[in-house]
């Protein structure tokens, strides 16, 4: 839609995919949710404006992910979060590239904020 | 002499042991890794006395060695569980904390007050939820030595206002008080840790001092390393368990301190966490008199000017 920023949420777990794009959408965002990563790897979307990114994933390490989006020349350039209910996760989203990370769990507050951050600084 | 049979990581701190009952003639008590020949590595409690005659020759330890390695298995079992638990609880928290968040502005927005509130209460028995389970993570982290410090220069003064602010907006019961020596004491450490570790300590204060109003939160310098304070007047440790109050889910088991809420788990976490900065953090306590906690961390030493 018009004028309306795109997040691409892509998030193994119900309760998060739900979550999330319930709170995108009430703060005015459009919002398509990825159960996986081959979507991305296969690059079958629309280009958003940010993708958020669980690390760990069905099958698949969200950072490998994060790591392919920010090497390939299409999407290289649009903020990625990273979200892991591991500790390490902010050292480890630095040196994949992404612009953020959220540890589990968050305030949703906290991941509209980092988002918006994101946003404004591209 | 068994030592060649002592797990050679464990053998310095065994050495140490001995030496210290020679010198003061006291009992020996230690757990440690031994090689058996058929069984391999195994986990034993040594109990014993030094035994000394009167010249101090032929002196001797009298004691027993415990096959303890089938309760080390099931502690780092039960540790395992407890890190996996509190890792999987991460997910579907944060799910039931946005919808509590986003039921929270749909009532406010209907101007539902009384919705909105009780929302509100659901969102802060969620934060209690996650700084449960935020607790339980650490201290498996500590236990398995995993606890890492992402270290920045900062002025700790600036932080101790900063917390002391936050927390409190958080009690009306308790008036928070700051002496400093100086506005500023430069560290290197991690900010969002040293913080955690401020957070226990001050929330301890309020929490074992109901019958009093005020909790002290001093710090100075003395050239090389930064002491912080926190001083309460409430119930007070006793003697007894003071050597204990740093461990792992210890909660002192006195009838009238036994109901007071809490894992036992956040000195524990303070404690490693002032350790990994190269610092050291104790009590000052009697029972009924209040306590005061302690820590002190090095300072960034400033350069002499040319």
């Amino acid at each position: 839609m018009e004028g309306k920023k795109h997040i691409i949420i892509t998030d193994d777990d119900p309760g998060i995919q739900d979550a999330a794009r319930l709170i995108f959408e009430r703060a005015g965002y459009m919002v398509t949710v990825f159960t996986n990563g081959e979507p991305l790897l296969n690059n079958a979307f629309e280009l958003p404006d940010i993708f958020i990114l669980d690390k760990q994933l069905s099958g698949v390490d969200g950072l490998d992910i994060c790591r392919f989006l920010k090497q390939q020349d299409l999407t290289k350039h649009i903020p990625v979060i990273m979200l892991s209910a591991s500790p390490h996760i902010g050292g480890l989203s630095r040196l994949a590239g992404a612009d953020g990370f959220l540890e589990k769990p968050f305030k949703m507050r906290e991941l509209r904020d980092i988002v918006a951050d994101a946003l404004a600084n591209v | 002499m068994f030592l060649p049979l002592v797990y050679p990581e464990d053998r310095p701190k065994l050495i140490a042991m001995i030496r210290e009952a020679s010198e003061k003639l006291t009992g020996i008590e230690l757990e440690f890794r031994m090689q058996h020949p058929e069984r391999g590595l195994q986990w034993v409690l040594m109990r014993g006395s030094y035994i000394s005659p009167y010249d101090r020759v032929n002196a001797s330890i009298m004691g027993s060695l415990i096959d303890i390695t089938e309760r080390k298995n099931f502690e780092q079992q039960k540790d395992e569980f407890i890190g996996i638990a509190s890792h999987e609880l991460r997910t579907p928290v944060t799910s039931i904390k946005a919808y509590a968040e986003v039921l929270h502005e749909i009532f406010s927005e209907a101007g539902n007050a009384e919705s909105a509130a009780l929302m509100g209460k659901l969102d802060a028995q969620v934060d209690r939820l996650t700084e449960l389970i935020h607790s339980l993570l650490d201290t498996t982290r500590v236990t398995e030595g995993q606890l890492q410090l992402q270290k920045e220069s900062f002025n700790l003064v600036a932080l101790i206002n900063e917390t002391v602010e936050v927390m409190q907006r958080t009690t009306n019961s308790h008036r928070l008080e700051l002496v400093h020596d100086c506005e500023e004491i430069n560290v290197s450490a991690d900010r969002e840790r040293m913080r955690q570790v401020l957070i226990n300590l001050i929330s301890n204060a309020i929490k074992y001092s109901p019958a009093a109003d005020q909790v002290i939160i001093k710090s100075s310098m003395d050239g090389t390393d930064a002491t912080v304070c926190v001083q309460d007047f409430g119930v007070g440790i006793a003697e007894a368990v003071q050597p204990k109050i740093f461990e792992r889910f210890f909660r002192v088991g006195e009838p009238d301190i036994a109901t007071f809420p809490g894992l036992g788990l956040g000195l524990f976490i303070s404690e490693e966490i002032v350790r990994k900065h190269g610092g050291t953090i104790w009590v000052n306590s009697r029972k009924g008199e209040g306590a005061s906690f302690y820590f002190k961390i090095p300072v960034v030493l400033q350069k002499s000017p040319a």
